[in-house]
């Protein structure tokens, strides 16, 4: 045997790093290769269409199937469960037509009516009914999105945006509403007593006797004689909208005045105390938007007598039950009148981003105001709301650092108590925590930024990943910052920046990812995917669809749906799963080990070797093979050697493959691992790479090498001739 | 609901344990998937009957009410015609329809370990002897009110009773003419556990016309009553996730 003949483990690792040298626990390129929970690399790749084929009357190809909502992608895919219980999915994609059908933007899953001769199989159109009745439009997004639409789910009902600059939707599970109240009411008219006469100051007018004035029993005539009265009043009206879940429009302007006028007791006359309270009409209140199902009528007290301590401000009077009567007769005295009306905020018109959290919906930026954030009311009689706003419930977010580009709940155990939503901007992070509506505002960083509302997770280990400011960036529970993107600084750099506000991102739990989904090179549509490893604490790269746009890991599922294009077909697809009549082209994966060499760093990793053997470590998974490429010194524009490896156990006759196997006559048995030996020829170097690239299922675990040395440290190091 | 195979594809290594996984999926599914995630109509209703998807209570009690073709029913002028003719009691509240036994009650009773969704249905047929021949009441008829309800679990629910032409056009005042034909629905969806169901009934004076002391026995106890009344409960089973395990 050869003197100081070596082993060393090269192709062990499971994540990436671009450095010069690797103890094997680090590899310069994996691509499309997911890590099982065992730690084995595995290349198997599923797509299935998410709307079958079998749903179409004439199924084209099998991964041409495609219902007409999806021909122009899917923006967003949002999931709810109503009533607790009831799956819902819902998708937002941009506008199409089908002959001389226009189709909007948002669909909902309906199994139920799949229909083989309808193009929106399996999908129903939810619309908006802006007018009582059943005329009903559709929703459409814009052609240009400022980010990727946004969605938020509470309780029964889905909140979303298309960050299109448009007003914000909410889908109740039957159809779609504008969210909040973008208008405020108008005044209403109101008609009280007028004067006749100089003996009827209260005569004329809207002349009803009721219980609203101010009636005194003290008051004496000109001669001294106590007879009582009636004193000086005057009322103002405002009305509120309310919609079906409970969300407040904005306080109306106040209306004219009522007014009662000072009138004395006459018992001699007939005229007596008890007969000079009043009624006031009031009339035209203002209809609502579509959604309004009550309106509400406020009322100040009794502006000329004032009592200490009261500031005139209108009090809740009466709910009206419906939207759509006119008049109504106020009969009210003030010692009826409801508590102080709060005023509300009109609807923040065009803003991108909700989150919600911690009992309120958080609506963030919007073009006029980029850095605010407003927070919807909790405590009112409908409980929390997202859709109502309070005035003044709004806080700019360090308008210095920037607009806001994202947010997202976490963890975060350094200030105060969980949960935290983090507001990012392009270039800093920030927190809001604490209680409704005294929250806390703070900086985690000055300088880590995020993309896009798409490009932050929260990952399984409880730390949050995210990109921007051109690198990724995690934060620890303990809301520690750190640059995760050192290691594949070469990468990141081939992001198209200019795009990325538009990237996407998932978390997979079966596989214990992050992935993010950014577009790579002069790519505007996201087609290269970042994997981060919470696993590892490293990355992995993935390259199979283009222009994701929308991605949707289903809850308690290891289901991942994914709007996308592959093999040219845009559709919504399953990730991860198929079947043979399904069956899609394989991307093909490759495992570049890192620079390793026989040696530990130091002075002995000049010394120079000849490889000669690989032993891979692997897993049977199908027939056919993969490629072997060695490379030497650092340069991956030589190839040295180019082997073939097997998929599974070259040796063994036993092996079952599915379509020629036969059940009850060939042995079935589960997968095994195995080792297979690819001899190898780099004659003389200090540092290799050895590449494995297949097209198919294979299941890597590791690749040692194996060679003598053949020059101490120095002998065959280059150097400049003397 | 949706079926996504992990895939065995031609040439792979059959491991029994991925296989298996394929036939775990489908079971995933055939279990959770009942009959309402299926197209509208996919189910003649003749199938629905006696199927695992639903179950059907029934309790129904008849009365000869001596009605013919082109007359509506009347009350005999012996209380005890039929002996299933059921007194509304007077200013007693609401009464189970019965003879105040289990087994002569119009009643539903079953224990179920999920929760359900039902549709309760009670219908039956009110009849009232006015003094005079004239099927619209007289001045000199009593005015009194009826409502029947649906009870469950000693609970009356909340929905609408019956409705007629009322006295003096104001409404509220009292049913006016002699027979009705009742029915009252529910739908909701109920826990697990044991469930009764009754259907109930009561009439009280109206004193917007009337002061009480008008009514006294037997007026008008003897003369307003139920006949044939039947009460039905189908109970769904409620709707497992669509989503795989």
């Amino acid at each position: 045997m050869f003197r100081n003949y070596r082993g060393r483990a090269v192709g062990a690792g499971k994540i990436i790093a671009e450095t010069m040298l690797s103890d094997g626990s680090t590899a310069l390129e994996i691509e499309n290769w997911k890590v099982d929970e065992l730690g084995v690399l595995d290349s198997t790749f599923r797509l299935m269409p998410f709307i079958p084929a079998e749903w179409r009357a004439t199924a084209p190809a099998p991964n041409g199937a495609f219902p007409a909502p999806f021909l122009a992608g899917c923006k967003a895919i949002l999931f709810l469960r109503r009533w607790g219980e009831v799956p819902e999915l819902l998708f937002l994609t941009p506008p199409v037509s089908s002959g001389n059908t226009q189709y909007g933007s948002v669909w909902r899953f309906t199994p139920w009516t799949r229909d083989v001769t309808t193009v929106y199989t399996g999908l129903t159109e939810q619309r908006y009914y802006p007018l009582p009745g059943s005329t009903s439009t559709t929703v459409l997004m814009q052609n240009k999105l400022r980010f990727p639409p946004q969605c938020e789910v509470v309780g029964n009902r889905a909140y979303f945006t298309f960050c299109d600059g448009g007003n914000a939707w909410v889908w109740d599970g039957v159809k779609c509403r504008t969210f909040g109240f973008l208008q405020s009411p108008s005044a209403p008219d109101v008609e009280g007593p007028a004067r006749k006469d100089d003996n009827s100051p209260n005569s004329a007018g809207f002349s009803v006797r009721g219980r609203v004035g101010m009636t005194d029993n003290s008051f004496t005539d000109a001669s001294g004689i106590t007879v009582g009265g009636i004193d000086d009043s005057a009322y103002r009206y405002a009305l509120v909208w309310e919609n079906e879940d409970g969300a407040y429009s904005a306080t109306s302007p106040l209306s004219g005045l009522v007014t009662i006028n000072l009138q004395l007791a006459d018992p001699t006359a007939g005229t007596q105390i008890e007969e000079m309270t009043r009624r006031f009409r009031i009339r035209s209140m203002a209809q609502g938007a579509s959604g309004t199902v009550a309106r509400i009528l406020l009322r100040t007290p009794n502006l000329q007598r004032i009592p200490p301590g009261i500031d005139g401000s209108p009090r809740f009077l009466f709910r009206i039950p419906n939207n759509h009567s006119q008049e109504w007769i106020d009969d009210l005295p003030d010692g009826e009148l409801g508590p102080l009306w709060e005023p509300r905020e009109t609807t923040p018109q065009g803003f991108y981003f909700l989150k919600f959290f911690s009992g309120s919906m958080f609506v963030l930026r919007t073009d006029g105001q980029p850095s605010r954030v407003w927070w919807s009311e909790q405590g009112n009689l409908n409980g929390p709301t997202p859709e109502s706003f309070m005035k003044g419930h709004y806080r700019d977010v360090f308008p210095a650092t920037g607009p806001i580009t994202a947010a997202i709940v976490t963890r975060m155990t350094m200030v105060q108590e969980p949960p935290t939503m983090l507001v990012f901007k392009e270039n800093a992070t920030h927190f809001v925590t604490g209680q409704y509506p005294e929250w806390t505002f703070g900086t985690i960083h000055e300088r880590a930024g995020c993309a896009g509302p798409g490009c932050v997770q929260v990952a399984g280990d409880g730390s949050t990943i995210w990109y921007g400011s051109r690198t990724f960036w995690r934060m620890d529970p303990d809301g520690k910052v750190t640059d995760i993107g050192a290691t594949i600084r070469r990468k990141l750099k081939k992001v198209n920046v200019s795009r990325a506000e538009y990237g996407v991102s998932w978390v997979d739990r079966q596989l214990g990812e992050v992935v993010f989904a950014l577009p790579y090179e002069d790519s505007t549509g996201n087609n290269y995917q970042f994997i981060w490893d919470w696993r590892m604490g490293g990355w992995r790269t993935r390259r199979d669809l283009t222009d994701i746009e929308a991605a949707l890991p289903l809850p308690t599922t290891d289901y991942v749906l994914i709007s996308g294009t592959y093999n040219g077909v845009k559709n919504v697809w399953v990730y991860g799963r198929g079947i043979p009549t399904y069956e899609v082209a394989y991307p093909t994966a490759i495992y570049r080990s890192g620079w390793c060499g026989f040696e530990k760093p130091g002075p002995g990793m000049h010394n120079i070797y000849n490889a000669h053997d690989t032993i891979f470590s692997l897993e049977e998974r199908a027939t056919g093979t993969s490629t072997v490429r060695t490379y030497q010194d650092w340069s991956l524009d030589d190839v040295i050697n180019t082997e073939t490896a097997l998929r599974v156990h070259p040796e063994n006759d036993d092996i079952p493959f599915y379509g020629t196997a036969v059940w009850d006559t060939d042995v079935y048995r589960t997968a095994r691992y195995f080792t297979q030996r690819v001899p190898v020829d780099v004659p003389s170097a200090s540092v290799i790479s050895t590449e494995v690239e297949v097209t198919g299922p294979m299941a890597l675990i590791t690749v040692d090498m194996f060679g003598p040395q053949v020059a101490m440290g120095g002998g065959r190091t280059p150097m400049t001739s003397e | 609901m949706l079926f996504f195979p992990n895939g065995v594809m031609p040439g792979e290594v059959i491991d029994p344990d991925k296989l298996a996984r394929e036939f775990i999926e489908a079971a995933n599914l055939a279990g959770q998937t009942n009959q309402w995630q299926w197209k509208k109509d996919i189910f003649n209703t003749d199938y629905l009957r006696g199927l695992d998807c639903c179950r059907i209570e029934q309790s129904q009690v008849a009365c000869d009410l001596q009605s013919v073709q082109g007359a509506e029913p009347i009350l005999p002028d012996d209380p005890g015609a039929d002996s299933n003719i059921w007194k509304i009691p007077f200013k007693r509240g609401f009464m189970p329809m019965g003879d105040g036994t289990p087994a002569g009650t119009l009643q539903l009773q079953w224990t179920t370990e999920y929760p359900e969704l039902v549709l309760i249905v009670l219908t039956c047929q009110y009849v009232r002897r006015l003094d005079s021949s004239d099927e619209f009441m007289n001045p000199g008829d009593d005015c009194i009110r009826m409502q029947a309800r649906i009870q469950l679990d000693g609970a009356v629910l909340p929905g609408t009773g019956p409705f007629g032409t009322p006295i003096y056009t104001v409404r509220g005042t009292g049913y006016a003419q002699n027979t009705a034909a009742l029915s009252t629905i529910y739908v909701g969806v109920i826990p697990a556990g044991t469930h009764v169901v009754q259907g109930v009934a009561g009439q009280s004076d109206n004193a917007h016309v009337n002061a009480e002391t008008v009514f006294q026995a037997p007026a008008p106890v003897d003369k307003v009553c139920i006949g044939t009344r039947s009460l039905f409960a189908v109970r769904f089973a409620r709707g497992s996730l669509l989503v795989g395990a």
